[in-house]
């Protein structure tokens, strides 16, 4: 038996969403257990599960979902009610599914499912520990029901019943459901395995002939469009036409025809093969650029050409960078379970809030981030938040608040995480450093108070003596902030001693482009990306001041910086103001001194692996005049700097 | 003829001037330090290319900061331009060797400040730096110095260090990778006809060879040809050391 | 011409082409300064992004045309240097003429040696006035380029005012291109005048 690894490519992205999807139903529903929609949406995922399942021929999660699309049928039948231990297994089931996902998705057939947690799941269908469930059933209200007579083409023994019956909120539905002849369970369910012939018209009646479960709409599931990936040709009256029973208003209700028109999935492969080769026109813009500029005699034509091959060239790099945008959703999805989970563990009681869901950002941050996101969550619920008498003792409400927003800043997103627990304690974290032997104390007594606070961030610190299984997942805030620093965000830490602390990222919009400064560092060029740059300044000698081994800068009568000299980081040979020119680029992590400031340019960054002491780097890039430069990375250098004040020190 | 910048710290600089364009006379290189906006120029040149030394270097030095000449010996390549500066800016110091004052003062410049240099050397400050006048008698002319910048390790050698360049050379010999005696290998093969002819005496070339490879120096910088920077000075001093001169007298 | 005067011209090239070489890149890195903060903070100064792009291109044109100016001043003082180059040879048989004269002697390709010196002289004075008229055109050109970029600045004030809000130190930016542009009209205005006045005298002369 082999995988169709076709149709397991379709179905793994599509049952990832599924399932998402079906947490947070789950969740719905334990805070509110009559939510109609809530129950219906999560029996269709699990009966879609199923059917995918069935058409990978992986039986143990056909059997699985089986069992869920079971009991969430009796719920939906109102012969039960959902209780919170109801919620916690079926949220345990839905972890099941992920795991079975998993294996599929390594290429082994998932093996069968805890069998405790599976006889839970019947026993609880069957009613067995119900507790206080209505045992009146209400017979759906069937408007029109397709028989097996309707379908001649279909294996008698299986019976496919097309239901079109009123929504529980009201609007009209179409339900399918395929039934063996001889016991009232769905298809697959362990004993009756149909034949791939009986499958593929079973697949052909649900998603239209020809359709693999990869193509079937997502809106037709009221799923969420998360991929923007998606863009075309299927229509959803096409796929739902050959249901016969269909009447004209529940086509136009359950399909939103101007998503569905416009969207397609696309291999991810494909799209980074188009922004790799935007990346290469905007190198070779730039050089166009460059040789024009260069052109001895003017050259109105040339000129022009190049201008407009300018603007083509933005709008292409604009385009492409939509493409690979994708709302924050999918990065904020998890994290409702993680905190009920978690502030359940820890008896802690938390309000989550999230903001932003619908703000886009590059797919590359999406990604990367879903790890460092639940970090952050996780320890603001560990370290952060108080159990509620201890939050009731310092005056406070109870249930603490959770903040989690994705706010859009002209050509940034920032994503923050806030609460208003109990704050971070300078000392108590400085104490922890040295303990920990992250930092000496000779260190410690010259930290600024923001330094001290970002010691969190140091690989190795953690301020519990163990590592809680909340926290210690080997994630650490240092991963936040390396996955932060490589998506070339910036991290910024505020907290208040009793009030709470937000921890925000800021990442650029798009990761396809880079704006840099080039600059001359004596002989060798470098660049440094233009959202490390305050502004670019005249250096004064008087302006420079030696404290406590440090040497800073006075920008102005309210702006004292550490001086960061690039000449003794990078050539090893301090710059000597008094006897070569020098001038200042004033970043948030100092003031670098240059030789020389040349121009900006919108450049594409291209990764290196050759280099030894790649910490300085953050990339290379390709100049206008064509030569290899290397991005600077100002996080690391100004780190360098103050880390050779401390050794000067000592 | 253009200028280019040998040395530099702060306001303490060294230029060259350098691939004249008259390739009638012959090829000289003309040498300006300047230090906190006082300067010296080193063996002027000939008359004929005084107006393109003088446009040269008015580009990169300010003529009114000269307040001194050096002239290494009597040879009209280095001092006939004399007379010109002079109808310059006549405030100019002329440092030359004590023993051809009266035979310089034939290029036409009675009245000119001459200032002369006794056979055992001696020095001179501008803008605060010092620089020393090493004797170098003998090579090739019997009364003749050089110039040592102990700061910018500077050494403006005359005659000594000599190539005959064809026009458009480079004011360098090997400025980039001095590591490599490539380029030195390629460019002494010019400098060769010129030491064994010229430089008359072995043992004032045994005597200079060995003061001079006392000094630190960065630049060894000759009134013909191009400059030794780094590793080549080594291999220049090296190579004169093992060279037969005063060719003209062994055949 | 005497050779004070040419003097004079040589340090006014000098000090105008070191004061515009520094202003323009004064110039140039204010234009810079102020297009990092216009990426740096996004569309909100997409305004002021297009006066910094504007002004930064103005100084391109600027070093371009400055350029312009020291291929005429070198030959302009070569020619000059020649001039008293062969004037001191016309001056040496005028000497020795009068020399010769004052023990009786007379040597008449002496005397036609000394005519065809002063012809040669007249010549390149020729010659170095043609120069000097170019050199005065190209400084015209260049205080042209100084107005347009005066203009800009301008346009870079009132945008700067607009987006006063978003908190980027705009009207510092202008203020100091502003400055930069003031330094380089003035230097490029005096020295004009200068020129204007070796000019006059040259026709004169002539």
């Amino acid at each position: 038996m082999t995988m169709d690894m076709e149709i397991l490519q379709d179905f793994l992205p599509e049952a990832t969403e599924l399932l998402q999807k079906a947490q947070s139903e789950a969740l719905t529903l334990e805070k509110n257990p009559d939510d109609a929609n809530a129950i219906a949406s999560l029996f269709r995922a699990f009966h879609t599960l199923k059917g995918g399942a069935g058409f990978l021929e992986a039986t143990a999660m056909v059997d699985w979902c089986h069992h869920l699309e079971d009991l969430l049928d009796k719920v939906r039948n109102k012969s039960l009610r959902i209780t919170p231990e109801m919620v916690d297994i079926i949220l345990k089931g839905i972890d099941v599914i992920q795991g079975m996902l998993g294996a599929l998705q390594a290429g082994d057939y998932p093996t069968i499912g805890p069998e405790s947690l599976g006889k839970m799941i019947q026993e609880m269908a069957s009613g067995q520990s119900l507790v206080g469930a209505s045992k009146q059933s209400k017979t759906p209200d069937v408007v029109a029901t397709s028989t097996p007579a309707e379908h001649p083409s279909l294996n008698v023994s299986d019976t496919l019943y097309i239901e079109h019956r009123s929504r529980e909120d009201g609007s009209e539905g179409i339900y399918l459901q395929q039934q063996s002849v001889d016991s009232t369970c769905p298809v697959g369910n362990g004993e009756d395995i149909i034949t791939e012939d009986e499958f593929e018209q079973y697949l052909d009646q649900l998603y239209g002939p020809g359709q693999k479960p990869g193509d079937w709409p997502a809106t037709s599931l009221n799923l969420p469009v998360t991929e923007e990936t998606t863009v075309a040709p299927l229509t959803v009256q096409d796929q739902i036409k050959p249901v016969p029973t269909m009447s004209k208003a529940a086509a136009q209700q359950d399909s939103p025809p101007e998503v569905a028109e416009t969207t397609l999935r696309v291999d991810a492969v494909r799209l980074d093969a188009v922004m790799n080769q935007v990346g290469e026109l905007v190198l070779l813009r730039n050089r166009l650029a460059s040789a024009v500029g260069g052109l001895s005699e003017e050259n109105e034509d040339m000129a022009r050409i190049a201008r407009e091959m300018d603007l083509t060239v933005n709008d292409i790099q604009n385009t492409v960078m939509r493409l690979r945008m994708q709302p924050c959703k999918r990065l904020f999805q998890q994290l409702p379970r993680v905190v009920r989970d978690v502030s359940r563990q820890l008896g802690k009681e938390v309000k989550l809030e999230i903001v932003g869901e619908d703000v886009e950002i590059d797919k590359a941050v999406v990604d990367a981030l879903a790890g460092p996101m639940t970090h952050l969550v996780r320890n603001s619920l560990d370290h952060g938040i108080e159990g509620p008498e201890a939050r009731a003792a310092a005056g406070k409400a109870r249930t603490a608040n959770l903040r989690v927003a994705a706010i859009h800043l002209g050509d940034k997103v920032r994503i923050e995480v806030s609460d208003d627990g109990k704050g971070i304690d300078r000392q108590f974290v400085t104490q922890k450093a040295i303990d920990k032997g992250v930092i000496t104390a000779e260190q410690a007594v010259r930290l600024s108070e923001q330094e001290a606070l970002e010691l969190i961030f140091r690989p190795g610190f953690s301020t519990k003596d163990q590592a809680t299984d909340l926290s210690g997942r080997g994630v650490g805030m240092d991963v936040v902030k390396e996955t932060a620093r490589k998506l070339r965000g910036r991290l910024d830490l505020q907290t208040h001693l009793g009030q709470g602390t937000s921890i925000a990222m800021e990442f650029p919009l798009t990761l396809a482009v880079l704006p840099v400064l080039y600059l001359r560092l004596r002989r060798d060029i470098y660049a440094l990306p233009i959202s490390a740059i305050d502004s670019l300044t005249d250096m004064e000698a008087h302006r420079i001041h030696r404290l406590a081994g440090r040497v800073t800068y006075r920008v102005d009568d309210t702006q004292i910086v550490p001086l960061v000299d690039l000449g003794a980081i990078l050539q090893d040979k301090p710059m000597r103001m008094d006897s070569e020119s020098v001038e200042g680029v004033l970043t948030e992590r100092g003031l670098f001194i240059v030789s020389e400031v040349l121009g900006n340019e919108d450049s594409v960054v291209k990764p290196i692996d050759f280099l030894a002491d790649q910490n300085w780097y953050q990339g290379a890039t390709i100049s206008g005049k064509g030569g290899v430069v290397l991005i600077l990375d100002a996080g690391a250098l100004g780190a360098a700097a103050s880390l050779a004040a401390e050794g000067s020190v000592q | 003829m253009k200028a280019t910048s040998v040395f530099e710290a702060g306001n303490h600089r060294w230029w060259i001037i350098y691939d004249q364009n008259e390739g009638r006379v012959i090829d000289s290189n003309v040498y300006v330090m300047e230090s906190n906006e006082q300067s010296i120029l080193l063996d002027p040149g000939g008359f004929e290319i005084f107006p393109q030394v003088f446009a040269a270097m008015v580009e990169v030095v300010q003529p009114s900061t000269l307040q001194a000449a050096f002239v290494s010996h009597q040879d009209p390549d280095i001092a006939s331009s004399l007379p010109l500066w002079n109808a310059c800016n006549s405030n100019i110091q002329w440092h030359m060797p004590k023993l051809w004052e009266g035979f310089i003062r034939h290029y036409g410049a009675l009245d000119a400040n001459f200032v002369g240099i006794p056979d055992e050397g001696g020095g001179l400050v501008i803008g605060g730096r010092k620089l020393e006048f090493i004797p170098a008698h003998y090579l090739h002319s019997s009364a003749n110095f050089h110039v040592y910048d102990p700061e910018a390790k500077v050494f403006f050698s005359g005659d000594v260090g000599a190539a005959l360049l064809p026009s458009g050379h480079s004011a360098w010999v090997e400025l980039r990778d001095s590591d490599s005696s490539k380029a030195f290998d390629d460019h002494i093969q010019h400098a060769k006809f010129f030491h064994q002819r010229w430089m008359p005496s072995k043992e004032a070339k045994k005597d200079w060879i060995s003061r001079v490879s006392q000094l630190d120096i960065d630049f060894l910088c000759p009134q013909h040809g191009a400059i030794y920077v780094g590793e080549n000075v080594q291999r220049f001093l090296s190579w004169f050391d093992a060279l037969d001169i005063g060719t003209a007298i062994s055949r | 011409m005497n050779i004070q005067r040419i003097m004079m011209i040589v340090d006014a090239s000098y000090h105008t082409r070191r004061t515009i070489e520094h202003s323009l890149r004064e110039i140039d890195r204010r234009a810079l300064n102020a297009m990092v903060l216009v990426k740096r903070h996004g569309k909100a100064l997409a305004g002021y992004g297009v006066v910094a792009q504007a002004f930064r291109e103005r100084a391109a044109n600027l070093k371009e045309a400055a350029s312009h100016l020291q291929e005429s001043i070198a030959p302009l003082i070569q020619a000059h240097m020649c001039i008293l180059q062969h004037r001191s040879y016309a001056d040496l048989f005028h000497r020795k003429m009068q020399e010769m004269y004052h023990y009786d002697i007379i040597c008449p390709t002496f005397v036609r040696t000394e005519k065809t010196w002063e012809r040669v002289i007249i010549a390149e004075e020729a010659v170095a006035l043609t120069i000097l008229r170019q050199l005065i055109k190209n400084v015209e050109k260049l205080q042209e380029g100084i107005a347009e970029q005066e203009y800009v600045v301008i346009i870079g004030r009132i945008e700067a005012a607009l987006s006063e809000g978003t908190g980027a130190p705009l009207m510092r930016v202008s203020r100091d291109m502003g400055m930069a542009v003031a330094t380089v009209r003035d230097a490029i205005w005096k020295y004009h005048n200068q020129l204007e006045e070796i000019l006059h005298e040259s026709n004169i002369g002539i």
